[in-house]
């Protein structure tokens, strides 16, 4: 299927577009804290994706579609000059009107109260925790994603994640993982 | 000693619970942790902390962000605007260029050329009147308003004054000299110079105007392109 989308068949990135596509949004939802701006991004993402989809040399797919969305969050952010959680407090992005509920294990205020510290870390911490704790890439693809060195990942997500459980309420901490 | 112990291991927990710690590391935060309920505590948060970052909910995509193919064409033009920009201002560029060139020739040749005719029409202006010149020299100062026979005169009290092919001519006396250069090149046999000056200034080409066109053509240009980029974005 990647070999027929590098090749220039639609239909086939398509296909990789239905596969990827929650995944991006995703990623692109809780890096700027808006619905509308996730939306704009991760459309964007794939028409990048779709115009360069010749050049990708292999590897992870999911990691080089990331970056291209890493990318787009970063040009959004630099557009708008906003902080995010300004975008959170107007538009509500995390009060999902449709939940899975067999795919919800966090009660709804631990969900939220982690989505809300996650957008208060600094974008690059931001998206090492995205791609590594939310979306589990492994070190590898998240060094790709992110275009950084391994070192840099491994440091990145340990201040990461020492500032976001400093962030969360002392009593959350314990209990937020079940 | 104790906090730098535990500072030491802090740096090392996140790792260690991706694996990503060698041997010695692992014995050392596990050796650590055993003594030391803060970093145990620390390491159990972050434990319980990566576990609920893995069991977030994915949010639903709103939309399919499937590409259609109408959609293509829009996306690979707009993926590609340098292109396009570039290849509009290279044209811009020339035309400017143009502008510019015909604007310096048309004004710093027809002093020369006026001088030229001043001169000429003192001089050689008796002998084409007799010969073949009046009608079209008629019909050229008709067309500029003033009388066939009024050139000579200022043309010669311009000459009287010492204006001369070496001097700049003084403005006054080049609309007088006008009517001239059609009559040399026309048929009077006049020398080379002559002619080659009336050819390269046709009077039925405005070069002024021209000019200022095509420096306005190259800004509507520019002006189109970016309109372009900005309605496709």
């Amino acid at each position: 299927m990647t070999a027929a989308a590098c090749a220039g068949s639609l239909a086939a990135f398509n296909q990789l577009v239905e596969l990827h596509q929650q995944g991006v949004f995703n990623v692109c939802l809780r890096m700027l804290g808006s619905t509308t701006a996730a939306e704009d991004a991760t459309q964007e993402t794939f028409f990048a994706a779709y115009r360069s989809v010749k050049g990708f040399k292999g590897g992870s797919f999911r990691a080089w579609m990331l970056r291209i969305a890493a990318n787009q969050c970063y040009d959004q952010m630099r557009g708008r000059q906003r902080h995010p959680t300004d975008w959170l407090d107007e538009d509500a992005p995390f009060a999902d009107p449709d939940p899975q509920p067999d795919a919800v294990v966090l009660s709804a205020e631990v969900v939220k109260t982690l989505e809300a510290a996650i957008l208060k870390l600094p974008p690059e911490q931001r998206l090492c925790v995205l791609l590594v704790d939310v979306q589990g890439l492994d070190y590898d693809e998240a060094s790709r994603a992110m275009e950084v060195s391994l070192g840099t990942v491994k440091s990145r997500l340990s201040r990461a994640r020492a500032r976001l459980r400093e962030l969360l309420p002392e009593d959350l901490r314990l209990k937020s993982g079940g | 000693m104790g906090d730098k112990k535990l500072e030491h291991v802090s740096d090392l927990l996140s790792p260690y619970l991706d694996d990503q710690v060698t041997i010695a590391e692992r014995q050392a935060v596990e050796g650590h942790v055993r003594e030391c309920p803060q970093c145990r505590l620390q390491l159990d948060e972050l434990r319980n902390l990566t576990a609920a970052l893995g069991s977030l909910p994915a949010r639903p995509a709103p939309r399919s962000f499937v590409i259609g193919p109408r959609a293509i064409k829009p996306a690979a033009l707009s993926g590609t605007p340098g292109g396009l920009l570039r290849a509009v201002s290279s044209i811009a560029a020339s035309l400017l260029f143009v502008a510019l060139s015909v604007n310096l020739a048309v004004r710093g040749l027809p002093r020369q050329a006026a001088a030229i005719s001043v001169f000429r029409s003192s001089e050689i202006r008796p002998q084409a009147a007799a010969a073949s010149g009046p009608p079209l020299a008629a019909a050229r100062a008709a067309s500029s308003g003033a009388p066939a026979a009024a050139a000579q005169p200022a043309a010669a009290s311009a000459r009287a004054v010492g204006v001369g092919p070496g001097t700049n001519t003084p403005a006054p006396a080049a609309p007088a000299a006008e009517p001239a250069p059609p009559a040399i090149g026309a048929g009077t046999g006049a020398s080379p110079p002559a002619a080659s000056t009336g050819a390269a200034f046709s009077p039925s080409i405005d070069w002024p105007v021209l000019a200022t066109e095509l420096g306005l053509l190259a800004i509507a240009l520019v002006a189109a392109a970016y309109s372009v980029r900005w309605w496709r974005r």
